[in-house]
């Protein structure tokens, strides 16, 4: 199984992330399974690496959420791809999701940089 | 959603398969625009998406466990709010319960009127041979709202057919049990010769009438009774065989008992003597009163037997023409003859039922 890959920051913490960088890469557009990925590792300047191979059963959960839904359309390169695109619940998933990464983020950092 | 994609799990492997193939294509592109050469892109691609039947398996996995994880947790979260309010489910199982219930007996009666119908032996080769149509062109009396036969006619179609291995009528008087004073009526048949033979029942008994009682002045006329009758008019002692009973004003001496299930053509009959004993009345050509079943030789279909009935009542036309002027016989399956009136209520009661159930289904489910 390729999920827990050896890539140089892929741990726990982007596992369970990915679902929110996902939500947070559609916010902006419908987006095809490879610019999603694309997108997020050049966004964050490719310190984040996601593994293609755990891309889409995370796309296939999301959507069994509610939280994105998908259609057939072309690519850039006039090739048929399957995109994504943000339900009003993703997009409510997201601003949640946010806010308990910053909060999560913060406890954390409270925990290592005591004031 | 989970469930539809637990029961379409392989179409939606052929959806993701075809994903990841637009994938590799779309990374081969990007690896070609970096300079690659075909196979370098193509290749590259591969290894950065990984293995895809592992990706794919992966997420038919999910399609499979999402659904029993969900059933699981329905199950839980419904046991959990049941425990919360023992007074809804009580209610919620006893109305389904009740629901279950009705349909069980509904199915039960079904079953037992269309498939097991009668408690007699291989009750599927038994017909009913009826004057064709429901308004047939006959004055007389009739036997219910089908035109049920006259004697000389069913004596007529007796000697004549082939299809059947044999054949029985029957009619359904009440008799009267007393001997003077108060009448006591009881259900009776009077029955042909091969009434008991034909329908392969043995007694309980004593024996049960033959074709030899099947003729007319008899000295001493048979009777065959019910198990009910039996028990409560002799006690159930066997030294009722040989005793007499009234019947009409008639002697007839007990000969058999019936087993405690005979229950044909009625649930209730207690008293079984012979045609001949209704006299000169047979010779009536406007009374009907016969219902005439036949059992079905080996081999020969109810087309065939039908195709036969046709030409015996031709010929019968032929030679009475006044009387049988436009005459047919037809015959169809005992268990369609018996249930003819019946069916059609019994399958809308089905139906309501089912409805019924519904019902509890839907207002349980929507109820928490």
């Amino acid at each position: 199984m390729p999920k827990r890959g050896n890539a140089p920051i892929q741990g726990e913490l982007l596992q369970g992330t990915l679902d929110l960088l996902i939500l947070k890469t559609l916010a902006l557009g419908p987006a095809h399974g490879h610019t999603i990925a694309y997108a997020i590792e050049h966004r964050s300047e490719d310190v984040l690496q996601v593994e293609h191979g755990s891309l889409y059963p995370a796309l296939h959960r999301i959507e069994d959420r509610g939280w994105i839904s998908s259609f057939w359309g072309t690519s850039e390169n006039n090739r048929r791809a399957r995109y994504y695109r943000l339900t009003p619940e993703g997009r409510k998933q997201l601003t949640e999701q946010t806010n308990r990464w910053d909060e999560i983020v913060r406890a954390i950092n409270r925990v290592l940089r005591p004031a | 959603m989970s469930l539809k994609r637990f029961l379409r799990r392989s179409r939606w492997d052929d959806e993701r398969a075809r994903e990841l193939e637009a994938h590799l294509a779309i990374e081969s592109d990007a690896n070609l625009a970096r300079g690659m050469t075909p196979q370098q892109a193509r290749d590259a691609a591969r290894r950065k998406l990984g293995n895809t039947t592992l990706v794919r398996e992966e997420i038919y996995r999910m399609n499979t466990i999402a659904f029993l994880e969900a059933l699981i947790q329905d199950l839980r979260h419904g046991i959990r709010l049941l425990r919360l309010n023992p007074g809804f489910a009580a209610v919620a199982i006893l109305s389904l319960a009740l629901g279950v219930g009705a349909n069980a007996t509904m199915f039960q009666l079904l079953n037992a009127l269309r498939i097991r119908t009668l408690p007699v032996a291989q009750p599927e080769q038994l017909a009913a041979v009826r004057i064709a149509g429901d308004n047939p062109n006959r004055s007389g009396s009739f036997n219910g709202r089908h035109a049920v036969l006259t004697n000389p006619l069913w004596e007529r179609i007796r000697d004549r057919q082939e299809a059947f291995s044999s054949v029985f009528a029957w009619a359904s008087p009440e008799f009267d049990l007393s001997t003077g004073g108060e009448s006591r009526p009881v259900d009776g048949l009077w029955v042909s010769g091969d009434f008991f033979t034909t329908l392969e029942v043995v007694p309980m008994l004593g024996r049960v009438l033959t074709s030899t009682d099947d003729r007319r002045g008899c000295a001493s006329p048979p009777a065959v009774i019910s198990y009910g009758f039996w028990q409560r008019q002799f006690g159930g002692s066997a030294s009722a065989l040989g005793r007499t009973v009234t019947l009409d004003g008639e002697s007839y001496s007990v000969v058999g008992v019936l087993a405690r299930d005979f229950t044909y053509p009625r649930a209730r009959v207690d008293m079984i003597a012979t045609l001949p004993m209704l006299g000169s009345y047979l010779d009536l050509r406007q009374v009907h009163l016969l219902t005439s079943i036949g059992r079905l030789r080996p081999g020969v279909t109810l087309e065939a037997a039908q195709r036969e009935l046709v030409s015996i009542a031709a010929q019968l036309e032929q030679e009475h023409p006044r009387e049988n002027a436009g005459f047919s016989v037809t015959t169809r399956p005992l268990a369609t003859d018996l249930l003819g009136d019946v069916r059609r209520p019994i399958l809308v009661l089905f139906g309501a039922v089912c409805v019924v159930a519904l019902q509890h289904l839907a207002t349980t489910a929507g109820s928490p």
